[in-house]
């Protein structure tokens, strides 16, 4: 047997005979639509769509550059991702989802669903069963969606959890952080906008919905709710959550450290919902008038990393990397610290033009997060800043480096051309 | 089909995912053609309870773990349904069913190819995390990550001779083309696979010797 050959059993054998079986039970499902006879309608669509790639054929650059201009890249299982990717995750292992913007979702095992919108402007996830965690940053124009069933969770910057049960036609959504808005189904025209500590059940079978007022979130969806009411109905109509709440992964712990007075508090507070507001210049108004090292010394995690957004955002480049690095001191480990290291990397490139710093930074992150999801981009970076900060040598090593993890990736062309020698045109 | 093995074997991520129900159909091919040209209720039924199994496989093998897998297979699906009645002989009728599979996902990675040229777009696979083996699912992303570098015949014909294990005759067969033809792609699909494949760690390693220099391409 050649190499070639037992290379294509290992291959066969990695993948699998055939795709999963909820996969094939959606294809049996559109093949039982079909009739004999009737089947020709839907092969003409290649006519119109010949057409007009032709007609792009003629303008392809501004189709080029308008397609790169919405696009959100997003990766899960070390995939690069784009629009209409299913996700389906396994029995035991859930499926993380994470975009260029800092979103996140989380499938848990068994779930499923499909990126049915993937771009600035729009991103949706269609859930077909299961359970996902969502946490998304306030960024202004990007409208965040989970579609279940007859209903629509329409998000601004918040953490929540979701879960569609198909079997029953049932939709779970307890709300971490921020604020999201339901509707479809029996819901109100307008729907229904659950805030931090809600819980709604709602049922598509017999068109019931309950709100419950919950404590924090520690175990997604586990714990029992209550049965649902014929109407919607707040069983409690609960004050916001008090800043103490635990620090658990999901509750994101919006509230500073230790035991501040009650003032300083509801000042914190208020400078979370500035957040999630996207008013991120008042954010960073508030912050100046409480003290911005102090907060960085002081803010819970999810906190600071907002308050780092703000002044990336406003440009505050200072301001911006002391949040960052302070994220990086006071939290080893996190998530955040991660991308706080891969954003300093990122702020020094795009806003403080010090490539060298840049590279630094890329590096750091891929040594301490080889495997982490913007590993791809963060190797492939450092290789076009060592170019532009005349390190050739490094960037052509950095540029092989690249390719030998990531033959196809999206700077794959860059980092043949630094690892040949070309010179780097492009702004990275 | 005369010559062409049927591959029953067992699904690589069923755990936990619901099943497909079993519904085997009971008669042969030429009653199965008798049906459709009688425009027998129940057709796509018949038809996908006959087919399924092997025209996911080779839409699988040709694409690998794909996002469009689904949107091809149905495709076949409306393609057989459509055509069916023509042919003339049971005893073509798998291998007929197995070449239009091909064609379409031939017509799937041209359209993409175009696609790529006009968005810059990333051909991407689908995401599904696994209870194991992950080296195995590396080899497959980075082993069709490679292909689809290759011609899109070389890649068609790569796919059938050396994953899923058909003959040379078999694809020809499937494919449609001559003899000669096939091992004109294969040669060159190998050559152009293992050139690629020196650049690449994982796949280097499974191919002592034959990978030569890598090829720099300016």
């Amino acid at each position: 047997m050649s190499a070639l050959e037992r290379l294509g059993r290992a291959v066969a054998k990695g993948a699998g005979s055939l795709p999963p079986p909820d996969l094939r039970e959606r294809v049996r499902s559109r093949v039982l639509t079909l009739e004999a006879g009737t089947a020709a309608v839907h092969l003409r669509w290649w006519r119109p769509a010949m057409a007009v790639a032709l007609l792009l054929l003629a303008t392809a650059g501004g189709w080029q550059a308008f397609g790169r201009a919405d696009a959100l890249a997003a990766s899960a299982a070390g995939r690069q991702l784009m629009e209409g990717a299913w996700l389906t995750a396994a029995a035991k292992v859930p499926l993380d989802v994470s975009f260029e913007d800092r979103g996140h979702i989380k499938l848990a095992a068994q779930a499923r669903g499909r990126l049915s919108r993937l771009s600035r402007s729009q991103v949706e996830l269609a859930l077909e069963d299961g359970l996902v965690d969502v946490d998304v940053k306030p960024k202004s124009g990007t409208a965040w969606t989970i579609a279940a069933g007859p209903y629509r969770v329409e998000v601004l910057g918040t953490a929540f959890a979701a879960r569609w049960n198909v079997a029953r036609s049932e939709l779970e959504v307890r709300v971490v952080r921020g604020v999201v808005r339901v509707i479809g189904g029996s819901l109100e025209e307008h729907g229904v906008q659950l805030r931090a500590g809600d819980n709604l059940v709602a049922s598509a079978r017999n068109g019931q919905a309950l709100i419950s007022r919950t404590g924090p979130l520690s175990d997604g969806l586990a714990a029992p709710v209550a049965s649902p009411a014929p109407a919607i109905a707040h069983e409690e109509s609960a004050p916001e959550p008090t800043p103490s709440t635990p620090a658990s992964a999901a509750s994101s712990s919006l509230a500073p450290e230790g035991g501040e007075p009650a003032q300083r508090t509801r000042s914190v507070a208020s400078l979370r919902e500035l957040g999630q507001q996207a008013r991120y210049a008042d954010v960073m108004a508030r912050a100046e008038e409480l003290g911005f090292e102090s907060l960085t010394r002081s803010l819970a995690v999810s906190d600071l990393a907002l308050l780092a957004d703000a002044a990336r955002y406003q440009k505050q480049v200072a301001r911006a990397r002391s949040a960052l690095l302070m994220l990086r001191q006071r939290f080893p480990g996190t998530a955040e610290a991660a991308t706080a290291t891969f954003l300093l990397g990122r702020l020094a490139a795009d806003q403080g033009h010090d490539y060298a710093a840049a590279a630094k930074w890329f590096a750091i992150y891929s040594q301490e997060h080889p495997n982490g999801p913007m590993a791809a981009e963060a190797l492939g970076r450092r290789a076009q800043l060592l170019a532009l900060s005349g390190d050739h040598e490094g960037a052509r090593a950095a540029a092989s480096q690249y390719l030998q993890h990531y033959p196809s990736g999206p700077y794959a062309a860059v980092a043949r051309g630094l690892r040949d020698g070309r010179s780097l045109k492009a702004d990275p | 089909m005369p010559g062409i093995h049927h591959r029953a074997t067992k699904s690589r991520s069923g755990e936990g995912a619901p099943t497909v129900p079993s519904l085997p159909w009971q008669g042969n091919a030429d009653r199965l053609l008798a049906l459709a040209r009688e425009g027998a209720p129940a057709m796509a039924q018949l038809v996908h309870d006959r087919f399924a199994d092997d025209i996911h496989r080779v839409v699988y093998r040709v694409l690998g773990p794909d996002t469009e897998h689904e949107d091809v297979v149905q495709q076949v699906f409306v393609q057989v349904l459509r055509d069916v009645h023509r042919v003339r002989e049971g005893a073509k009728l798998h291998s007929w069913v197995l070449a239009v599979a091909v064609n379409t996902a031939r017509a799937c990675i041209r359209r993409r190819k175009l696609k790529f040229w006009l968005e810059s777009s990333t051909d991407t696979v689908e995401a599904w995390s696994s209870d194991d083996d992950p080296e195995g699912r590396e080899l497959v992303h980075r082993t069709y990550a490679l292909l689809r570098e290759l011609r899109t015949d070389d890649r068609i014909a790569f796919s059938l001779r050396y994953i899923e294990g058909y003959q040379v005759r078999e694809v020809a067969q499937l494919t449609g083309a001559s003899l000669a033809t096939v091992h004109r792609r294969l040669a060159r699909g190998e050559a152009d696979f293992k050139q690629l494949a020196c650049q690449d760690e994982l796949l280097r390693a499974r191919l002592p010797g034959g990978a030569g220099e890598p090829k720099v391409t300016g």
